[in-house]
């Protein structure tokens, strides 16, 4: 059964180096969460490594005061991390916005205020803030470089236009410097959006996936509520109704007919006939009781057997895959040579073919002292229910086929064996879905073949759990091929002589 | 000792659609002293039977699923219902008289197959197997009454009715005798003789009785 995640990954290895930075803090979080962490410590990173370019861009021009603001403002927003490796995200975010709005006003008021191109960066704070912090910090972001704004215009108005450090060539560097950093800035945003809808996508389509595999599995569960009932109830509906229709026959009350009005008469259990009819006064007789041929009681009976095996037989199949399923199942494996297997097989199942007018042969090509460490019940099991499936799928046509072999792979030895019928074969789409539990390939109610179809999936569960292999390879009107490969127990491995 | 009343003998035959022998012997012998039983086990089994029983049954019980069939008991009673187009049905599925009586029904599904997609292809009821045959014989009494109401309230069934004078022809397999003599008024009001206890046995189906 496919094992369905509980979380989603967030998707991008490129994560990886960022989350070692955040440490401990990254753990536990959800994808929001972590999301938000990363784009912090993303973005502190970012601005960490900014932030020197511009220090040595102003001190060659020897503006070192715009220097000293700008490693003042790295220090601010650097030492964020380790707030967000504390775990305090929305703090780590407002400082690092705040260490950013510093600078950006500091170099403002330096470089003649509403003229100055670096003012250019102050929208990047609300949009900082929305990604980080969420809309009522985009808010509170967005009104401070506005009340900036309007500060440095109104003390433009009033003839304060504050210092400009620059000029000349110096000023026009500037002001290309600025212009080109807003633009790599505003490019690496769109991106980042970009990438952000692409990663939603991703998460969009693994919960839709999560979403047709829960679909699935409900469709299945049905389906096998649906053949299940249907086993059950079969059985149950001879075992029930058989017996009361015959106790109805036997356990039936006398009854005295009279003479002269017809009418009908029930006698209590000891009851002697009376003389008179009670309405007319006639005469009254005794009914002839109901009378069971025994031919038909014992057919009837037989019936009941029957259908109660039958029950047993879905009963055990149903607890045996419940069981495989919560992996409880526990194998008493002892060492048992191959030899020994096949008898074991072909006393079973040599009369169930020979019922159903199918051939059955055994065909040894491995040594018969091969050694096997299995749980002799469930390697029979298993061996039996597939190769009674090939008699039940042969329709009384054909002979079926088992091969012992062995083999090798990667040094270690392989016991393989084979059964192969000329029945009607598997199409290949139906291949992939015969191991899975409550599957038959012909589910509807018209389906030719009973079962649980939980047969090929015990024996799956039940070979792999031996560290073993079921294969199964067919063509539909041809027949099919089942492969069950096992190890060979290391401390007895001698080869066959295939 | 208390005065009981004879069991009445189901006028028509009921015709089980049903693939596996033990369901059948259930219902033959649980139903096989109440009335004629025909058993078809398959689809086109059971078209033959309608065919040569005109449809007059007095209920059909239906298998949903019927192994190695070509329609399953729900596209069959579709089909008998006259609600599936023509050029998807098989050609033994194909011009079969009207089929009136109700349709039940019973199946080892628990509830995958759901009422109103039974009720839709033309299904009467459902019950679930095991069949509690109470409820069962409650239904086919109830049909019984009905029909014979039927029969008593349409006067003149000769010229309007072709059935009664056909009813002589194609009485097929098993138990095809159940069919009493033409009903002509239904009047007769037969006393119950010879009626309850004698029928007992299994298959054993007993004379023609025309309704109380």
């Amino acid at each position: 059964m496919p094992v369905v995640p509980t979380r989603v990954e967030a998707p991008g290895g490129g994560w990886a180096a960022v989350d070692r930075l955040l440490g401990d803090a990254a753990r536990g979080l959800d994808p929001q969460e972590l999301r938000v962490a990363r784009l912090t410590a993303a973005f502190s990173i970012a601005l960490s490594m900014w932030g020197p370019l511009f220090a040595v861009f102003y001190g060659l021009m020897g503006a070192f005061r715009l220097s000293l603001f700008v490693v003042l403002a790295v220090a601010v927003v650097g030492t964020s991390l380790i707030a967000l490796r504390a775990g305090k995200r929305v703090l780590a975010g407002h400082q690092l916005l705040l260490g950013l709005l510093g600078v950006l006003l500091a170099i403002g008021a330096y470089t003649r205020g509403v003229f100055s191109p670096t003012l250019m960066w102050l929208p990047v704070l609300p949009v900082i803030a929305l990604l980080l912090l969420g809309r009522r910090a985009a808010l509170i972001w967005g009104a401070v470089p506005i009340a900036a704004v309007i500060l440095f215009t109104v003390a433009a108005f009033m003839g304060i236009e504050g210092a400009g450090v620059f000029s000349g060539k110096h000023l026009i560097a500037y002001h290309a410097a600025s212009l080109l950093s807003t633009v790599v800035l505003q490019a690496s945003l769109a991106l980042l959006f970009e990438s952000a809808k692409a990663q939603m996508g991703e998460e969009l389509a693994a919960q839709r996936d999560l979403v047709t595999r829960a679909e699935e599995r409900s469709r299945m569960k049905s389906d096998f509520l649906a053949s299940t009932s249907h086993e059950l109830r079969t059985p149950l509906n001879t075992i029930i109704n058989i017996p009361q229709g015959l106790l109805d026959i036997l356990a039936a009350p006398r009854a005295v007919r009279c003479a002269g009005c017809s009418e009908l008469f029930e006698l209590e259990e000891a009851e002697a006939v009376p003389a008179q009819c009670p309405s007319c006064g006639g005469a009254l007789a005794l009914q002839p009781a109901p009378e069971l041929e025994p031919a038909t009681t014992s057919r009837l009976l037989r019936s009941v057997v029957t259908s109660g095996q039958h029950l047993l037989m879905v009963v055990n199949d149903i607890l045996d895959y419940s069981r495989l399923e919560a992996r409880g199942q526990v194998l008493a494996r002892e060492s048992t040579a191959l030899e020994q297997v096949l008898q074991q097989l072909e006393g079973v199942i040599a009369p169930v073919a020979q019922r159903a007018g199918v051939g059955l042969v055994l065909q040894r090509d491995a040594a018969p002292t091969t050694q096997l460490s299995v749980d002799r019940v469930k390697l029979a099991q298993v061996l039996i229910n597939l190769v009674s499936n090939a008699i039940k799928f042969s329709n009384g046509q054909g002979e079926v086929r088992v091969i012992a072999s062995t083999f090798e792979e990667a040094g270690h030895g392989w016991v393989q064996l084979l059964v192969r019928d000329q029945g009607i074969g598997i199409a290949p789409e139906n291949l992939s879905v015969i191991f899975e539990g409550f599957r038959q390939v012909d589910q509807g109610p018209s389906r030719k073949y009973g079962g649980t179809g939980l047969g090929l999936a015990i024996s799956k569960r039940l070979v792999e759990l031996h560290g073993g292999r079921l294969k199964v390879e067919s063509a539909l009107g041809r027949g099919s091929t089942f492969r069950v490969q096992l190890p060979i127990t290391q401390s007895h491995s001698q080869r066959g002589t295939s | 000792m208390k005065k009981i009343e004879p069991a009445t003998i189901w006028t028509s035959p009921v015709l089980y659609v049903e693939d596996e022998l033990p369901n059948w012997e259930v219902v033959e012998l649980r139903l096989g002293n109440r009335c004629t039983l025909q058993w078809a086990k398959s689809s086109e089994e059971a078209c033959d039977r309608v065919r040569s029983q005109k449809g007059e049954f007095l209920a059909i019980l239906m298998d949903i699923q019927l192994s190695g069939s070509a329609l399953d008991g729900i596209q069959l009673t579709r089909a008998l219902r006259g609600k599936e187009a023509v050029d998807k049905l098989p050609d033994f599925a194909r011009e079969l008289p009207r089929v009136t009586c109700p349709i039940f029904f019973v199946t080892a599904y628990g509830n995958l197959y759901s009422g109103p997609q039974l009720t839709d292809a033309g299904a009467d009821g459902w019950m679930p197997k095991p069949v509690d045959f109470l409820k069962l014989v409650t239904l086919l009494s109830r049909a019984n009454v009905m029909r014979t109401l039927e029969t008593l309230m349409s006067p003149g069934l000769e010229p309007s009715r072709p059935r009664p004078a056909m009813r002589g022809v194609g009485r097929g397999g098993r138990g095809g005798r159940g069919e009493g003599p033409p009903r002509r008024t239904g009047k007769r009001r037969v006393s119950p003789s010879n009626k309850s206890h004698a029928r007992r046995k299994g298959s054993k189906v007993p004379q023609p009785q025309p309704t109380r």
